[in-house]
């Protein structure tokens, strides 16, 4: 599927809204909705999560992180806007989500 | 529950009419998983947030699913979508079912009480899709039955409904009867607010005494000691589903004639399974 306009400005918004992450080993936890998924129903390539403060964050899986449930099943989180809690740390120019689960 | 309900509908109009900014305009997520519609009738769902990200969409409102053409960007239609409730009077997604002619990227758009969202977002429409869509042969999986295995070893449904494990769906399809096969994995949804599919399929079977209701686990092995080692169901793999849930109504020759991804209401299961039954 083409990714929506705003996408392409994901990690941009995330480059400004949270500027200390890029660099830091510090870890930062938001609850918001999943709006795009990469992955299928046994890998999460990746997955962009909108938080109370309208930023868009895209997320890699860490290995080895506190996922409350397979990640595969934020494809579900998705379909129905249920939110999620994602704790996450900056690596690289990418942010890595150490641990995840329902938001309720 | 009136005036919250009121605040909600106020709400949504004033951000679909842009009071605020263009910084509180609302957000539009296509939820269908790519490569799953294929020119014919496609079922769209649709949610929409706030800049926020909290839901937003109210049943009183009425709503119109706009389509653009992929060439040209102009209008190519527009039909109804209804607002269905995921958690009831919580959050929901719009559903609108639309016919396209062609394979290529659509744009979407929805308008609500006579106002739109902004830009169309693109919705990819396959030549070819990577489910069983309307018309295909349903896939003859063999799936565990409560003959074979206990039910807690087949179903993480809390509380299962016996009567959707006693058949094989190899075993049904194309026996005469319509057939509803339902993937799901309850198990993950430790919220219990996300999609409750089988209960919309509970109150759909009540109705239907002929028909052949299978559940099918969407992974084997649940209590895996991490969830790197998760399998798929064979049956999964064999229909090729990209996500959960899945609902699925085949006529009695076994042949698709429904397809549903994600969240679906009684109502549209109920007159799916209606027409695959006459």
């Amino acid at each position: 599927m083409r990714k929506p306009n705003w996408l392409a400005a994901a990690v941009v918004t995330v480059a400004l809204v949270l500027p200390a992450c890029g660099s830091s080993d510090s870890n930062t936890t938001v609850v918001g909705v999943v709006v795009d998924y990469q992955g299928d129903l046994l890998r999460v390539d990746s997955f962009v999560v909108r938080t109370a403060s309208g930023a868009e964050i895209e997320l890699r899986p860490a290995q080895n992180g506190d996922f409350a449930f397979p990640l595969p099943h934020l494809r579900e989180h998705m379909t129905t806007a249920d939110p999620v809690e994602v704790t996450f740390i900056g690596e690289g120019d990418s942010m890595m989500a150490i641990a995840v689960s329902d938001a309720d | 529950m009136l005036v919250r309900k009121v605040a909600g509908i106020a709400s949504l109009l004033l951000i679909l009419a842009g009071c605020g900014g263009a910084e509180s305009a609302p957000i539009m997520v296509i939820a269908n998983s790519p490569g799953t519609l294929v020119p014919g009738e496609i079922r769209l769902l649709i949610g929409l947030l706030d800049a926020e990200g909290a839901p937003l969409g109210e049943s009183e409102l009425s709503a119109t699913l706009e389509l653009y053409d992929p060439q040209t960007g102009e209008l190519a239609t527009s039909r109804p979508a209804e607002f269905l409730w995921t958690i009831p009077d919580v959050r929901g997604l719009y559903v609108a079912r639309v016919h396209v002619d062609r394979p290529g990227v659509w744009g979407v758009a929805l308008a609500v009480d006579g106002m739109r969202t902004p830009d169309p977002v693109g919705v990819e429409v396959a030549s070819t899709a990577i489910v069983p869509v309307p018309g295909d042969l349903a896939p003859a999986s063999v799936t565990p039955t409560a003959a074979q295995f206990a039910l807690e070893e087949i179903s993480s449904d809390p509380t299962p409904n016996p009567r959707f494990y006693e058949h094989s769906l190899s075993g049904v399809l194309g026996s005469g009867s319509a057939v509803v096969a339902v993937f799901s994995t309850p198990a993950f949804c430790a919220s219990a607010t996300c999609g409750p599919t089988l209960d919309v399929v509970d109150e759909a079977a009540s109705r239907f005494g002929d028909v052949d209701f299978i559940h099918i686990e969407v992974y084997t092995n649940l209590d895996a000691a991490s969830f790197d080692e998760l399998e798929l169901a064979p049956a999964v793999t064999e229909w090729g589903l990209p996500s959960e849930p899945w609902v699925f109504v085949m006529d009695g020759n076994g042949v698709v004639s429904a397809a549903f991804e994600g969240a679906l209401g009684t109502e549209e299961l109920v007159e799916a399974i209606q027409m695959s039954n006459r």
